[in-house]
């Protein structure tokens, strides 16, 4: 009988797939089976089976012994709180598009879904990269852009509407609220979630909807568990009362129909 | 302008336009990771900002909230930063390749803690005839074998670090280090061979 090429047994062992005439022979053949079995005892010793979970944010104390031991110095004020900005909160998002991880409200990095997955390939899981620019491509709109806004309410704001959002079964663990506060400048829809994740290649958008469900306005990307953003003067928000949170793909204004949380304001 | 005029509007407009950015924020993931290859300080920094949780995520899931996972997370951007020619940005995302590192390291730390259990079970049974054993089946494998590996020789080190631990077929491994197919397999082959061979004189040792 012929045995298997040495080459296909320690391929083998390292989990990669074989022909079909490879398989069948080490299947019916002890002394190629023992030999990638005794091979396998290696590679899973070696190999550390690491568990998925979410990022955890180390104390600054590890900056400050990287910048010791590798003696840069452009870098050493930047992360003091090992924490992405805003938009690097969605662009750091690390693994295929539709992977998601909680946000946290703490600092974090970003989301290591598949990072420490098992046996899956990284070379092909990792292929999916998207560039984070594509969510930088902003086009200068009319007088009714919106835009993100950083600060909280002022301490004047009154609360004009709210809503609890509720989970869409494509996202089930979901929840959050929206709140809508009239400051000087005028109106600001405030969205706070929870159990939604970061994403790759793809975003969060918040939406107001009319009550059938037809006309839908964008008022911005949700970064992260809070975002904040100005209601275009002149909407009456009567007319679009249902505060909607999608799913979006870059290069695609329009609702992408893949709605996670929902709620409707109310006064 | 009536609203119904506004939702037309809006979504004709390519993308929603953003306006709130810091420097970090508008430098892509791939520009983090070409310059970083490129030996940009800044980069360092934004690596460590962007994908220093996830390290020390691994590392502490693995290790526990402890000393020995923070020395991970640093050895491993410590690691990435001197060997940060081995990383190449055509070949793949940075965090991909710190993980990467980070299993080598997560390893390394498993066996150094079964060396320090070694020790204190001899010094138990010395003093007390107690024993204790390990949960973990492979962890005097682990000893022997990343001992056995860290005393191979280039290239062949680095396929096996990138089989091993990067998670790459042998395509990719001799697409990545520009070496012959034939030459990866035969590398891997004899690797293999040379850490079962150091198992089977040694692993009874322990």
């Amino acid at each position: 009988m012929q045995h298997c090429d040495p080459d296909v047994l320690s391929l083998l062992a390292l989990g990669e797939p074989a022909s079909d005439a490879d398989l069948a022979h080490v299947a019916g053949c002890d002394e190629c089976r023992s030999s990638v079995a005794s091979l396998a005892r290696v590679v899973s010793a070696v190999r550390v089976d690491l568990p998925d979970g979410e990022a955890v944010t180390p104390p600054a104390r590890v900056w400050d012994q990287i910048v010791a031991a590798t003696g840069v110095t452009a870098a050493t004020a930047v992360p003091r709180q090992g924490i992405p900005s805003q938009a690097a909160g969605l662009s750091a998002a690390t693994g295929p598009a539709g992977n998601v991880v909680p946000f946290t409200r703490r600092p974090q990095t970003s989301e290591p879904v598949t990072a420490a997955g098992g046996r899956v390939r990284s070379g092909r899981r990792w292929t999916s990269l998207v560039a984070a620019a594509a969510l930088v491509v902003g086009a200068a709109g009319g007088s009714l852009t919106t835009r993100l806004v950083t600060q909280r309410p002022e301490p004047s704001s009154t609360v004009i509407s709210r809503s609890q959002l509720a989970a869409l079964p494509l996202a089930p663990s979901a929840a959050g609220k929206a709140v809508v506060v009239e400051v000087a400048g005028g109106d600001r829809l405030t969205v706070d979630v929870t159990g939604l994740g970061m994403l790759r290649g793809r975003f969060y958008e918040v939406w107001l909807i009319d009550r059938s469900i037809k006309k839908m306005l964008p008022v911005g990307i949700l970064r992260g568990p809070e975002g904040q953003f100005v209601i275009p003067t002149g909407l009456d928000l009567g007319e679009y009362p249902v505060v909607d949170i999608s799913v979006q793909e870059p290069g695609n204004p329009a609702h992408s129909g893949k709605s996670l949380l929902r709620g409707t304001l109310s006064t | 302008m009536s609203s119904v005029a506004v939702v037309r509007q809006r979504q004709t407009r390519p993308a929603p336009e953003v306006t709130a950015y810091d420097d970090a924020s508008v430098v892509s993931d791939a520009q983090v990771g070409a310059l970083f290859a490129a030996g940009d300080e800044r980069a360092l920094a934004w690596a460590y900002q962007r994908w220093g949780g996830l390290v020390h995520g691994l590392a502490t899931r693995a290790l526990g909230s402890s000393h020995d996972a923070e020395d991970v997370t640093q050895q491993v951007f410590v690691s990435a930063w001197t060997g940060r020619h081995g990383y190449r940005p055509q070949a793949g995302p940075l965090p991909a390749w710190l993980v990467g590192i980070a299993r080598h390291r997560i390893a390394d730390a498993f066996a150094r803690r079964q060396r320090e259990q070694h020790k204190v079970v001899a010094a138990a049974r010395a003093a007390h005839g107690q024993t204790t054993t390990t949960s973990d089946p492979h962890a005097d494998d682990r000893v022997v074998l990343l001992d056995e590996l860290a005393r191979i020789g280039e290239p062949q080190c680095e396929v096996m670090e990138l089989a091993f631990f990067h998670d790459l077929t042998h395509e990719q491994i001799a697409e990545r280090m520009a070496l012959p197919l034939g030459t990866v397999k035969s590398h891997i082959r004899r690797s293999l061979a040379r850490l079962r061979t150091r198992l089977e004189v040694d692993g009874a040792a322990l």
